[in-house]
């Protein structure tokens, strides 16, 4: 994850190249012009709301098996007992104090909001779903909250499947 | 580019690690999906290697991929 902090030695930095592009297609809505783009509402709506309820990226409770039919039948499993399965690898999830997936306390919680509203990384979460909101409209799909609606489930399944072709 | 100078000017990429005394900061996608990796890795580090390793209840995980991955801060305080 530094990689992109640090310039190559030829002197550039492709990741941040990328990083600022992402930025501006999200700020001037240019990302709802494409599949790929489009998805970025339902990385801002998991990924980027998780590290704000919760202080991870990533969280249990929010994970459904159904969205990742890949898992196979043993994710599926361990998201049923996860309670257990985490206490016998040693987490400690949910709990508090340190250790894996601890409960973040919620001070700390409201830091990274603060994080997030100071430095326009709220905003920029608005935008996104302005922006998704109105491609709804425009594809006349139902938008809604959170992943239970038309436009949401379009985005997360849609795949043309040309975008490694060469053609 | 000859060989040495290759080498020279990835010596501005090397970092220092230091040998004991980390401060350990977790990761979101190793906690979730192999957490018993966590847990043995400390255990190889305190246990084993005999090193001193702090970690915080209040460090919050998912700064790599917040800053790098999908977020980029817009404005600059």
């Amino acid at each position: 994850m530094y990689v992109v902090r640090y310039p190559l030695p030829q002197g550039n930095a492709p990741g941040l190249l990328i990083t600022v592009l992402r930025a501006v297609s999200q700020d001037l809505g240019y990302f709802i012009e494409s599949e790929k783009g489009r998805q970025q509402l339902a990385i801002k709506r998991t990924v980027g709301e998780w590290i704000l309820k919760y202080g991870y990226c990533l969280y249990p409770s929010e994970i459904k098996p159904e969205a990742h039919p890949e898992q196979g039948p043993v994710w599926e499993w361990e998201v049923e007992h996860i309670h257990e399965v985490m206490d016998r690898l040693g987490a400690n999830y949910q709990k508090t104090g340190p250790g894996i997936l601890r409960s973040v306390p919620d001070e700390d919680l409201k830091e990274l909001k603060k994080i997030f509203d100071v430095t326009g990384g709220t905003e920029r979460f608005r935008k996104i779903e302005e922006y998704s909101r109105k491609k709804a409209d425009e594809m006349g799909l139902k938008f809604g909250d959170g992943d239970d609606n038309e436009y949401f489930m379009h985005i997360y399944t849609t795949n043309n499947n040309k975008h490694t072709s060469r053609e | 580019m000859k060989a040495e100078g290759k080498k020279r000017i990835w010596l501005d990429y090397q970092k220092e690690i230091a040998d004991d005394r980390f401060f350990y900061v977790r990761s979101c996608v190793r906690q979730n999906f192999f957490p018993a990796s966590e847990k043995v890795f400390l255990q190889i580090m305190k246990d084993e290697l005999g090193k001193d390793v702090f970690e915080n209840a209040s460090h919050t995980t998912a700064r790599a991929l917040a800053i790098t991955v999908m977020w980029f801060p817009s404005k600059r305080q």
